[in-house]
């Protein structure tokens, strides 16, 4: 007789919560509806009293679009919905994280690293990248001091420089290699519709992240240079969406 | 592509043909392995690293910072920080007081601000909890329910309207593709921010 597991049983009954909320969206969602169709009907009566009747379907449908756009855009800022938004990313976190609980347990059985064991390796790695980028800090600080400073206290900054070099050099190694299988793990997109045309090149890696320089023809007339800083959320080459228009592109590769 | 974004290209190719040296931050496509990067991390940790690579490169001590949307949250904290390393500061769509519409007093409050000031800081752990990053489906809702009908309508109707011509088509497709990279943020900014 197989032994009754819990952990089952609560990862169902967070299944059931998603399921009652989904319900009460639904129960929330109709007299909505019923509104945008009386509005949308007040509407094309209000229209063809002033003579602007709707002739085509198209019109209708442009018509229909902007009320169905305007009622759910009042609902969605109301305090309802914030509530009820509020209610339903509870109920999926909690499910979530239930579910995780099953899986980590079957990975335990089938011998296979465990998201917790994964996170503690990742919160490891980022501790030494943050020493890394301290020590390059500290390089940089001291070289600084070394380079303003007369040859005797110049040397003695260049003997602690050499000790923290080796230091550095040992992570930079190890941050490359951190960086390497980062960006093997990241998917390739490849493909016909290309986008990020504007040439250029890597200059410094941190992590996953990169600077890049965009190549220029010429030499640069105006000092000092300009970097630029998109959200994470988004992608800087928006900025360069366009094989035509490539915004970041030299003057005679393209026009805007 | 959106009317901003183009400004923004237009002023950034300006700039280029005026004789400006410009670099780009490429913050990459986070990984679970990016989770514990918090805002420290982004601008004492990357952005510094940057600058001061590019001042190495240079020769220099101090450079221009140009940040858009959320970019220039950080640049603005970068220059806060670093004076000495900053000549210049530039910020475009730049979200800094997310609560001005209350104080302001305004009807319409904005929909992102009324999402989030409806979760409780236990609500964002949690969910941090959950996802170990925030994936970018999560902000992609949000810009959806501002037009939630055209959002639904795009693959047909605007697909068509740009079947058109070849251009606007490849126009089209380069703008899902650019919406389709996993705009994920890494889950920690929140908590050290």
């Amino acid at each position: 007789m197989p032994a009754f597991d819990l952990s089952a049983v609560k990862a169902s009954a967070s299944l059931l919560d998603l399921m009652g909320l989904a319900q009460q969206y639904m129960a929330v969602s109709i007299p909505l509806w019923i509104t945008i169709s009386q509005n949308f009907q007040g509407e094309v009566a209000a229209g063809a009293q002033n003579g602007r009747a709707v002739r085509t379907p198209g019109e209708a449908l442009d018509l229909w679009n902007n009320v169905v756009d305007r009622t759910l855009m009042e609902f969605n800022r109301s305090g309802d919905f914030a509530r009820l938004q509020q209610q339903l990313l509870r109920a999926l976190t909690q499910s979530r994280l239930e579910l995780r609980k099953l899986g980590e347990k079957s990975s335990q059985v089938l011998d296979m690293p465990t998201r917790s064991e994964m996170t503690d390796v990742y919160r490891r790695m980022h501790g030494m990248q943050r020493e890394l980028q301290d020590l390059r800090q500290q390089v940089r600080a001291l070289r600084r001091v070394s380079e303003t400073t007369g040859t005797e206290a110049g040397q003695l900054g260049m003997a602690t420089d050499d000790r923290l070099l080796s230091a550095w050099t040992e992570l930079a190694d190890f941050g490359k290699r951190v960086a390497v299988a980062t960006s093997t793990l990241a998917t390739v997109r490849e493909g016909d519709v290309k986008i990020a045309q504007t040439p250029r090149e890597e200059i410094c890696r941190l992590g996953g992240r990169t600077l890049h320089r965009i190549i220029r023809d010429g030499p640069a007339r105006i000092r000092p240079p300009v970097l630029v800083t998109y959200a994470m959320v988004g992608h800087w080459n928006v900025l360069d969406l366009q094989d035509d228009r490539s915004v970041l592109a030299q003057p005679d590769r393209g026009r805007l | 592509m959106c009317s901003i974004c183009k400004t923004i290209a237009l002023f950034l190719r300006n700039l280029i043909e005026a004789g400006c040296e410009i670099y780009v931050t490429d913050w990459g496509h986070p990984t679970l392995a990016d989770q514990f990067d918090d805002f420290g991390d982004l601008i004492n940790g990357y952005m510094d690293g940057f600058v001061d690579a590019i001042c190495e490169r240079h020769g220099i001590a101090a450079i221009t910072l140009l940040g858009i949307c959320q970019g220039g949250l950080l640049s603005l904290c970068y220059a806060a920080l670093n004076p000495d390393k900053v000549s210049n500061l530039i910020t475009v769509v730049t979200p800094v007081d997310f609560h001005a519409d209350q104080e302001e007093e305004r009807v319409d409050p904005e929909l992102m601000n009324v999402w989030t000031r409806g979760l409780t800081a236990d609500d964002i752990d949690s969910l941090v909890k959950a996802m170990g990053n925030i994936p970018g489906e999560v902000g992609g809702t949000m810009f959806s329910l501002m037009t939630p009908l055209r959002t639904l309508a795009k693959y047909n109707m605007t697909l068509i309207q740009a079947g058109q011509s070849a251009d606007a088509l490849m126009n089209f497709l380069r703008m899902e593709k650019w919406l389709s990279i996993d705009r994920i943020t890494p889950a920690q900014p929140r908590s050290s921010g």
